[in-house]
């Protein structure tokens, strides 16, 4: 199977000589807003310390490399050529002041951004993106690629369609949308506003909710997993239609309003926490 | 407070029956008597002014599609308001990044018109509600402003009502905050 | 008394209108709770400022002319065109075909009230998804095969969730939980055709 599969890689004519290398550079306002594409390939960001902006780039012969813009505004991206079919593949490596603002947009290519303390949006069709670092907003979408993000930002949005997400850090405001995508967030310090929900896609929620904070986790038929930490005040209401609630919360008092789904308290009840899902089972636990 | 007060016999009105029946000037005649309070609650929930006229345009175009839809069982001022919550939350999807419309006008200018706003000058109310946090602002505007109840706006935004509930405070915490910096 | 039952006792106690004994137990907690101290002066001070904020704001331009010029537009053979896509599909949309349904069976009460909470809960949406689903069949050409698959799967997952939230919603109208479940399958399938459609227009 190995070999099969090196001769394959080895059959594939490597277009190393339809590669072209490009560079340029420019100087840029530390808050610079930057537009970038490359639909297939790859595209790279990492923030520095400079006030410019260098791209260094491989581009597949019959594409071009376009650079434009300002101090303030620039525009930049892999232009395929002419000829019909798939893109060919092209690598971007930008590295620009850390305080962009940086739009990034890919069809097939995958996306890779660090350092950057400005804002960040990414979107892909199919195209991974992986961000580390604490931009000031975040929202990344794909439609199936998957989502690996890294650092804090005091606002996030994900969202993928078929893709996973999985997200580890701080978040202030955070929304979190799939379809089919499995969810994994792991948060560190207490978020205000959390929103989570897929259809078909697993949720699994590890972190604190803020004194007055609310979240929101909701599926239509997947499971979800919510682990609080053994210190979380809160209101939790579970609403699972057919799945099964299990509550491994030790200190969780359990009552059922009427009128109202299932009903735990943690504490005081200071934070609101929703739980939703028609066909899924929900488990509550406290964190390891 | 808010909406709900306003329980007038606009059902039998004949400008809007003439509205219902497709005459865009009777229709005009309700857009200018609604237009200010339509307009002041796009513009809170949306927190700009730009944004808040093409909602404003958005809403009433829509009222005009689905007014035959309106049957009378509320006010009109009532069905009019619920529907432009709904236009506005539901165009925060589309705008969910604010960055997608910059996109669209592929105007390099709208680059730099940011909400950006300078800190520690004093804010009057107005100004501290267009601050704050999306979630918080709109429970604040709906439930504080509007009258709205909380079991209303958890179907409207698709939150709990207890959801609802903490974004209020946290909406009121903050604002007192600023307000009395 | 809880912080939360102390919450939802703090604006009727700001607008006067808590009865003396509940709101003698709610001083009774704010005395000893910092966090609700907070809350009860938050709303105390923001009621009369709040009041004060004008009901009315006119908008800086006159916007009427450009309503006015939508409506004219809705009404023109460009609608008969829209709408002749729609019923083609209707044809190939379930939710559609499903919701129309609804309308025609609702004969009995509990049905009607079932099928009501649906309406209730779907107004809106099933037009944009037309919309959308039109826009997005302009558009298809210009978008990758892989992606008219990827799109057209996820559409599949949304529509089935979206039935089996409204069988639910059917049998239970007065459930808040299942009207915000069948309310998010539609604002996901939107979502995700308002993606597909920016996909065809950008890429
Ligand atoms: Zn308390």
């Amino acid at each position: 199977m190995r070999h099969a599969l090196l001769l394959l890689l080895l059959a594939v004519p490597v277009p190393l000589a339809a590669q072209q290398s490009v560079e340029r550079g420019a100087a840029a306002a530390p808050t610079v807003s930057i537009r970038a594409y490359n639909l297939a390939g790859s595209i790279r960001v990492i923030g520095w310390d400079r006030d410019s902006v260098h791209v260094g780039a491989s581009v597949a012969r019959g594409s071009r490399l376009y650079f434009g813009g300002s101090r303030t505004a620039l525009k930049l991206g892999v232009e395929a050529g002419a000829s019909s079919g798939a893109t060919p593949p092209s690598e971007l490596i930008l590295h620009v002041p850390k305080g962009a603002r940086v739009w990034l947009k890919s069809a097939t290519a995958g996306a890779d951004v660090e350092g950057i303390d400005g804002e960040v949006d990414v979107s892909t069709v199919s195209g991974n993106i992986q961000v580390r670092g604490d931009p000031s907003l975040l929202a990344a979408e794909s439609m199936e690629g998957s989502l690996d993000i890294g650092g804090s930002a005091s606002v996030l949005r994900l969202k993928s369609a078929g893709g996973s997400i999985n997200f580890k850090g701080f978040a202030g405001d955070l929304t979190v949308s799939t379809v089919s995508g499995n969810i994994q967030l792991n948060v560190s310090g207490p978020v205000a506003t959390g929103r989570v929900e897929s259809v078909t896609g697993r949720i699994a929620w590890a972190g604190a909710v803020g004194a007055v904070g609310s979240l929101d986790l909701q599926t239509h038929g997947a499971h979800i997993q919510l682990a609080l930490p053994r210190s979380q005040d809160a209101e939790i209401d579970v609403s699972a239609f057919s799945g099964k609630v299990i509550n491994g919360f030790p200190s969780a008092r359990r009552s059922a309003p009427p009128g109202k789904p299932v009903r735990y308290l943690l504490g005081d009840g200071s934070a609101h926490i929703a739980v939703r899902s028609l066909k899924g089972g929900v488990t509550i636990s406290a964190e390891q | 407070m808010g909406v709900h007060e306003i329980a007038s016999g606009m059902n039998a009105d004949p400008g809007l029956l003439a509205a219902q029946a497709g005459d865009p000037d009777a229709f005009g005649t309700l857009y200018h008597a609604h237009v200010g309070r339509i307009f002041a609650l796009c513009l809170r929930l949306a927190g700009d002014s730009r944004r808040a006229e093409e909602l404003t345009q958005d809403v009433f175009v829509r009222a005009w599609e689905r007014l035959s839809s309106f049957r009378g069982e509320s006010a009109f001022t009532t069905w009019l308001h619920r529907l432009a919550v709904n236009v506005v939350l539901t165009d925060r999807r589309t705008a969910w990044r604010r960055s997608r419309r910059f996109e669209l006008t592929d105007d390099p200018a709208a680059f730099e018109r940011g909400v950006d706003r300078s800190e520690g000058v004093e804010l009057d109310l107005e100004a501290a509600i267009s601050r704050l946090p999306e979630g918080a602002r709109t429970v604040f505007v709906l439930h504080d402003v509007e009258g709205f109840t909380h079991d209303e706006i958890a179907d409207m935004a698709r939150i709990a009502a207890g959801t609802s509930r903490a974004q209020l405070f946290r909406a009121r915490r903050l604002l007192r905050g600023w307000l009395e910096r | 008394m809880t912080c939360e039952s102390a919450r939802n006792l703090i604006d009727s106690y700001v607008a006067g209108t808590l009865a003396a004994r509940d709101a003698l137990a709610l001083e009774e907690h704010v005395a000893v709770c910092a966090e609700c101290t907070i809350d009860l002066a938050a709303a105390g001070s923001l009621a009369g400022p709040v009041r004060a904020l004008p009901r009315r704001m006119d908008p800086p331009g006159d916007l009427w002319p450009a309503v006015r010029q939508r409506l004219v537009r809705k009404r023109t053979p460009g609608w008969g065109a829209l709408a002749a896509a729609a019923v083609l599909l209707i044809a190939l949309t379930s939710v559609v075909t499903a919701l129309l349904l609804d309308r025609r069976d609702a004969t009995t009460a509990s049905l009607a009230s079932g099928a009501a909470a649906v309406r209730m809960v779907e107004a809106g949406y099933v037009e944009q998804a037309l919309e959308l689903e039109a826009a997005l069949e302009q558009g298809r050409e210009r978008l990758a095969p892989e992606t008219i698959t990827i799109v057209e799967r996820n559409l599949d997952v949304i529509a089935k969730a979206i039935a089996e939230s409204r069988a639910a919603l059917e049998q239970d109208p007065a459930n808040q939980d299942l009207r915000i479940l069948l309310r998010t399958g539609h604002e996901q399938r939107v979502a995700l055709l308002e993606q597909a459609v920016r996909l065809s227009r950008e890429l």
